[in-house]
């Protein structure tokens, strides 16, 4: 279907409109306002809306400018024919004609019919249809602001779903699912969802499937009851067994076993009557004899301790007078012992006096060696300063005598001779020799001839004469030099001699002669210095001046004349000592003699205060005796006084009887006879206790307490054996085991039952899955060929890898356009508004290249405005997309406001200018 | 000398409650009654003086009157006496059916040669001396039996032989390994020291409780169960019998088995995989069975698959077998899914693509599956499963088509 031309008038602005459609591309530009719109919108109304139809639609078509019914009329090429259609929208009235170039002409719903046909739709629109005006063409015609919405959120029909898979399944071979295919999958449907519920998937309960369930858990509520019921009779059958043993063993052990104690215990009860009763009779016996052995037991017991009391009384009289005779033997000897301390003691006291006269004498004469030693010293030592100061005198004498020649002035005096002897040298290499070898004329040197074979050595100008006629004046060394030099050594010498004769001497020799006797003069005096630093070291105060020494000497004179004085007092003394043992006189000897006597008078002092330790015990010991007798004295009266009231009191308690030992023996008789009477009542009491304890009444009591308990229990026992016995008979009558196997059969057959049920169930699920994926994979085979189609429009946009997709649902058409960048699918609504616009434009192209094969290999596609958000660069592709859709047969009308974006493209062009009047 | 019949586990009174027909399962429970008559003709054809059963006379503790009655009725007609103890099914607690009112009173009335033996204590009969040691509760962890070792043995008379009647499992002896699937064992409980009772001076042991007869010692013998109530999952399979014992005081005994038993319990396996194995298994159920109808059960474990044809084949002859038989217990599955041909018309119909993709993508997740091993008999049990499942599905789809065909 191409459009070829169409004429709009009364239309809104448009009073009169011509235009004719290049089979290509038609760019129709015009300002804002100038009726594009208007256009598109008439066209498509024209095509699709009834001429008779009334209301908005038709409304919206009037011209407020022009007079007169909307009327269009549109030529366009379909079914291979051209065709003209006219139509008048004036309500009911309006008119359709529509004209074949072949000479169809029809006219009214028959015109109205052929022109659905024509452009493949069920039919025209009436008035009250208008709601589905807008689906008509919807992927052809791109109305103002609607080229960014997603086509395929439409429904199907608008794009016309059915002729898009029709084509692409004759394009790819492809086929639809078959109608068998769609029985099964419905079946499967139903199936499914008679078993299974829609939202969660649960099993419904009156499902086969739900029912086999419940079966299968009402089987198993069933055994588990039979179960019980057999449990129950197991344990009432076993009460039973435990009542009736129970039963048993009260009957025949446990009551027979009480009675016979209780017929013993009644037996026992008797004896012990008789056994009270002879009991206290033989305590009554008893009293008396009691009564009259304790006192004899006590009079006894007096008597003992008296006896007692008296021998320990004489034992301790005895004691004090042995004490106080020991005590005064060993006083005596103590005295003895004193006096004999005493006596010690003196003698030591004298020998440490005579020690320490004789020492006194000792350390005075040895003071007085040492004295006479310190001055004998003190003498030599003045003796030898003296000796030294008058050498020292001589040899500072001999040194001023000689010139005053160091080491230094040597070293000048050689440094002067030198230089005299380097200038005498320097001059001798100046100096020229002069040889006469051969002269046979008079040759005459500084007017003294020479000779031949004579050399003569000059220093200084000379005149050679050889003969008469020739005078020769010889300068050896240049002249100059040899007068210099000669200066310089007569200096030199100078110098020498005045240095000599300044110290007095003739030559360097003396003078070193000289230096070397004035060393020896020191080195002497230096050591007569040290000499006498050393002498003197050995004597206290030997550095120290001679004034010094002269004081020291004095006070050692006047210290000996105090000793002197000292020893004259001691004159006698040492009379004495010397008489008994001689005393030496030398210090070494003295010294000794002294450390002698300080050592022996040491040695007495140990045994001297030992001897008077020991005195002064003696003396307390003594003491401690005496104390010690005048107690023990003083004792011995009130004893003897306290015996004798003793004794007195024995002879009184012993009063009838012979002796104590009499008494003793009566007692223990009475002793033994109570012993005797009293194991016989202990005998009677045990007996008596044994029988109480076995029995006695609380016992005979708590034993009819028992056996009526146990009597009672049998009874109730019995009862309780009768109801056990009902219990096990009632369940047993509906034999529990038969019906606990019935129950296990029953379940075993719904669990069987259910498993298959089951089974199938899972087996139908599997199909229906299956039969969803291939379905998806059929619908693949639909939407692929049309995103391939895409891709084509959009390839200069698309980058390497990048693509679009869509799917394809049976029955519910294309969906889910999405569109590859960087490797990413984006939903359509998430793509920019340039984009959508491209998108929704190559999607609509690949549309209409599909389907224009149902259409004469032609469609035309109407684009308003539809590239508003498109830059510059994008225009640049969009252009190519139209061009490739114009290249592949298809039609492309594009109503711009800015016509010369697609300058360059080839079709015509066509301006609106409003307001509009003629055709361009 | 005395000749007696030793018998054993006659289990009367037992439901047969997995046989889902009525009149099967009373055919089966008057059949256990029935034996009891062919008892009778032993005893008269063998002129035994008396009858002892080893336990489990009865099923259980609760038997119905009914069948109380009518086994009195039976023992009544033995006429010689019929000396019982209870075992661990039947066992002689207080309230247990032996102490019932009915029965005590239709004894009294119907059998009085029966004699039930309650206590452990020896009993002197027809000649011979009985120490019958009977299980007085479910589950006992004592020996019955221990009693005999401590028996003052002079007290007896010293000519008559002595015939231990006791019930339960011997230590050392394998155990019972019949109906392992169909009750618990008894476990460790009423174990009888049977080395322990051969050392006393007894000449003869009558043994209860394992359904397959056997010789077990010298002189001790399990006698079998006379007619057979479960499938037998043994090789020795001595059932459907009774001994004919002959003993005397100090010699071996002289033991001889005496069939009674009527009804055939029988166990195949099969595995199918073409509809050849269907002729395969009609050929072995009748060399096995024959043509006899209402005398046999049939235990047969199932496994493989078969085609929709081969399996709906399948299953009319276990219907068939199902009528003729007094049960048929399956277990195991035979598969079905479709067969080559089946397939192909499945996988070939180019006019419903969805079904052609959907029987095509089936029959290759099938062909990975079985590939993998999941048919195989130690495939994981949850891969069988899935297999199953992959094939029930192709079986469904295969009848919707055909379905939407009509």
């Amino acid at each position: 279907m191409r459009l070829l031309h169409c004429r709009v008038q009364n239309v809104r602005l448009h009073g009169d409109l011509p235009l004719h459609f290049d089979p290509g591309l038609t760019l129709i530009g015009g300002a804002n306002e100038s009726g594009k719109s208007t256009l598109v919108e008439a066209l498509h109304r024209t095509l699709f809306l009834k001429a008779s139809a009334a209301g908005a639609p038709v409304e919206a078509l009037r011209s407020r400018h022009h007079p007169g019914h909307p009327t269009v009329e549109l030529g366009f090429e379909a079914a291979g024919d051209r065709w003209t259609l006219a139509k008048r929208f004036s309500g009911s009235s309006g008119s359709v004609v529509l004209r074949s170039e072949r000479g169809e002409v029809l006219s009214g719903p028959a015109a109205e019919e052929r022109l659905a046909s024509l452009l493949g739709v069920g039919e025209t629109l009436g008035g009250k249809q208008v709601g589905r005006l807008p689906m008509r063409w919807a992927h052809l015609w791109v109305p103002q602001g609607s080229s960014g919405d997603n086509l395929l959120n439409r429904e199907a029909s608008s794009y016309d779903l059915e002729t898009l898979i029709e084509r692409l399944e004759a394009n790819g071979g492809a086929a639809l699912q078959s109608s068998h295919d769609q029985w099964v999958a419905n079946q499967l449907d139903t199936i499914l969802a008679d078993t299974f519920t829609a939202r969660k998937g649960d099993v419904r309960r009156q499902s086969p499937l739900g029912i086999a369930r419940q079966a299968a858990a009402q089987a198993e509520a069933t055994v588990a009851e039979a179960q019980a019921r057999l449990a129950a009779f197991e344990t009432a059958s076993n009460d039973l067994a435990q009542l009736e043993e129970r039963l048993e063993w009260l009957r025949n052990t446990t009551l027979p076993a009480l009675e016979q104690r209780r017929q013993g215990l009644r037996q026992a009860e008797g004896r012990c009557q008789q056994l009270r009763h002879r009991l206290a009779l033989r305590s009554q016996e008893l009293e008396p004899l009691r009564l009259r052995h304790q006192a004899l037991q006590e009079r006894s017991t007096r008597l003992a301790e008296v006896t007692g009391a008296v021998h320990q009384g004489q034992g301790q009289l005895q004691a004090v007078r042995s004490r106080v005779a020991e005590t005064s033997q060993q006083l005596e000897a103590l005295a003895a012992e004193r006096q004999r301390a005493l006596a010690n003691r003196d003698g030591l006291a004298q020998q440490r006096q005579a020690l320490e006269q004789r020492g006194q004498l000792v350390a005075r004469l040895l003071q007085g060696a040492r004295l006479a030693s310190e001055r004998q010293q003190l003498r030599g030592a003045l003796e030898q300063q003296r000796r030294q100061r008058e050498l020292r005198g001589a040899l500072q004498r001999q040194l001023a005598a000689l010139p005053a020649v160091d080491e230094a002035r040597v070293r000048r005096l050689r440094s002067l001779e030198r230089a005299a002897g380097e200038a005498r040298v320097r001059l001798e290499s100046l100096a020229a020799g002069v040889e006469l070898i051969h002269g046979d004329q008079a040759v005459l040197l500084d007017g003294r001839p020479l000779l031949p074979g004579q050399k003569v050595r000059l220093t200084e100008v000379a005149e050679l004469q050889l003969g008469p006629g020739v005078k020769v004046r010889l300068s050896p060394g240049g002249g100059q030099g040899l007068a210099e030099g000669q200066g310089t050594l007569r200096r030199a010498e100078q110098a020498f001699q005045s240095a000599l004769a300044a110290l007095g001497l003739d030559d360097l020799e003396a003078a070193e002669a000289v230096a070397l006797q004035r060393q020896g003069l020191l080195q002497r005096l230096a050591g007569e210095a040290g000499g006498q630093a050393g002498e003197g070291g050995e004597l206290s105060g030997a550095g120290e001046g001679a004034a010094t020494l002269e004081r020291r000497l004095e006070a050692i004179d006047d210290d000996w004349n105090g000793l002197q004085r000292e020893l004259a007092a001691l004159a006698e003394v040492r009379h004495q000592e010397e008489e008994r043992d001689p005393i030496p006189s030398d210090l070494q000897a003295l010294e000794q003699m002294h450390r002698q006597l300080q050592q022996t008078y040491h040695l007495t002092k140990v045994p001297f205060r030992q001897a008077e330790q020991e005195l002064e015990g003696l003396g307390q010991r003594q003491e401690a005796l005496r104390t010690s007798l005048e107690a023990a004295r003083r004792r011995e009266a009130p004893l003897e006084t306290e015996i004798q009231l003793m004794g007195r009191r024995q002879a009184e308690l012993l009063a009838d009887q012979a002796s104590p030992e009499a008494l003793q023996q009566l007692v223990a008789d009475g002793d033994a006879s109570l012993r005797a009477a009293a194991a016989d009542l202990e005998r009677l009491r045990n007996e008596l206790a044994a029988l109480e304890a076995e029995g006695g009444p609380a016992v005979l009591e708590g034993l009819d307490q028992e056996i009526a308990r146990l009597q009672e229990e049998c009874l109730t026992l019995t009862a309780s054996g009768g109801a056990a016995q009902q219990r096990c008979e009632a369940i047993a009558s509906g034999d529990p085991h038969a019906a606990l196997e019935q129950a296990q059969a029953a379940l075993e057959t719904a669990q069987a039952d259910l498993q298959s049920l089951g089974r199938l169930c899972e087996a139908q699920q599997v199909l229906r899955q299956l039969f969803s994926e291939a379905q998806a994979d059929l619908s693949n085979r639909y939407s692929e060929p049309l995103a391939r189609a895409v891709e084509a429009y959009l390839d200069p946009l698309l980058s390497a890898g990048g693509g679009c997709r869509l799917r394809c649902e049976p029955g519910g058409g294309f969906s889910g356009l999405q569109l590859s960048r960087g490797g990413e699918y984006f939903d359509f609504a998430a793509l920019s508004g340039g984009m959508r616009e491209q998108l929704g434009a190559a999607l609509r192209l690949a549309m209409a290249d599909v389907l224009k094969d149902a259409h004469g290999g032609c469609l035309p596609l109407v684009f308003d405005d539809a590239f508003t958000y498109s830059d510059p660069t994008r225009v640049a592709l969009v252009r190519g997309m139209l061009q490739r859709a114009v290249a592949r047969g298809l039609q492309v009308i594009l109503l711009t406001c800015s016509p010369d974006d697609y300058a360059g493209l080839e079709g015509s062009v066509v301006r609106l200018d409003p307001p509009f009047s003629a055709p361009a | 000398m005395v000749r007696f019949l030793h018998t054993a586990d006659w289990q009367i009174g037992k439901p047969y409650h997995r046989v889902a027909d009525g009149q099967k399962r009373f055919r089966l429970q008057q059949e256990r009654i029935a034996a009891i008559g062919r008892i009778r003709e032993v005893v008269v054809r063998h002129g035994a003086s008396f009858v002892v059963v080893a336990g489990d006379l009865f099923d259980s503790t609760t038997v119905a009157a009914a069948a109380v009655v009518e086994v009195l009725e039976a023992i009544g007609e033995l006429e010689v006496p019929v000396l019982v103890i209870p075992g661990n099914h039947d066992h002689g607690a207080p309230g247990s059916l032996w102490h019932r009112p009915d029965l005590l009173r239709q004894r009294q009335r119907r059998a009085p040669n029966l004699e039930v033996l309650l206590e452990r204590q020896p009993v002197s009969h027809g000649g011979a001396v009985l120490l019958p040691c009977p299980l007085l509760r479910n589950q006992d962890s004592l020996d019955p039996t221990g009693w005999i070792s401590r028996l003052d043995w002079t007290s007896l008379p010293s000519s008559d032989p002595r015939i231990v009647l006791a019930h339960g499992g011997i230590q050392g002896f394998g155990g019972r390994d019949y109906g392992a699937d169909e009750e618990a064992q008894t476990g460790a409980v009423n174990r009888i020291d049977l080395a322990a009772l051969e050392c006393c001076p007894v000449d003869y042991i009558a043994l209860g409780d394992w359904h397959n007869g056997q010789q077990v010692g010298t002189r001790a013998w399990y006698c079998g169960t006379p007619e057979p109530d479960r499938f037998d999952q043994g090789e020795n399979n001595q059932r459907g019998q009774v001994l004919l014992v002959e003993a005397e005081r100090g010699g071996l005994p002289r033991v001889e088995v005496v069939a009674t038993g009527r009804i055939g319990w029988h166990n195949l396996h099969v595995h199918l995989q073409e509809d050849a194995d269907i002729d395969r298994f009609e050929r072995l159920v009748r060399e096995r069975i024959g043509d006899r109808v209402a005398r046999d059960l049939l235990r047969l474990e199932v496994s493989g698959s078969l085609s929709l044809a081969g399996h709906s084949r399948w299953n009319q002859k276990l219907d068939e077998l199902r009528h003729q038989l007094l049960r048929l217990r399956i277990k195991g599955h035979c598969g079905q899914a479709p067969g080559p041909e089946e397939l192909a018309a499945l996988v070939e119909r180019r006019g419903d693509p969805l079904i052609a993709a959907v029987a095509t993508q089936l029959r290759s997740q099938l062909e990975q599956r079985i590939q993998a091993g999941a048919d195989g008999a130690d495939a994981d049990p949850a891969e069988g499963e899935r297999l199953a499942i992959l094939r029930l599905a192709l079986c469904e789809l295969h009848r919707l088509a055909t379905a939407a065909e009509a």
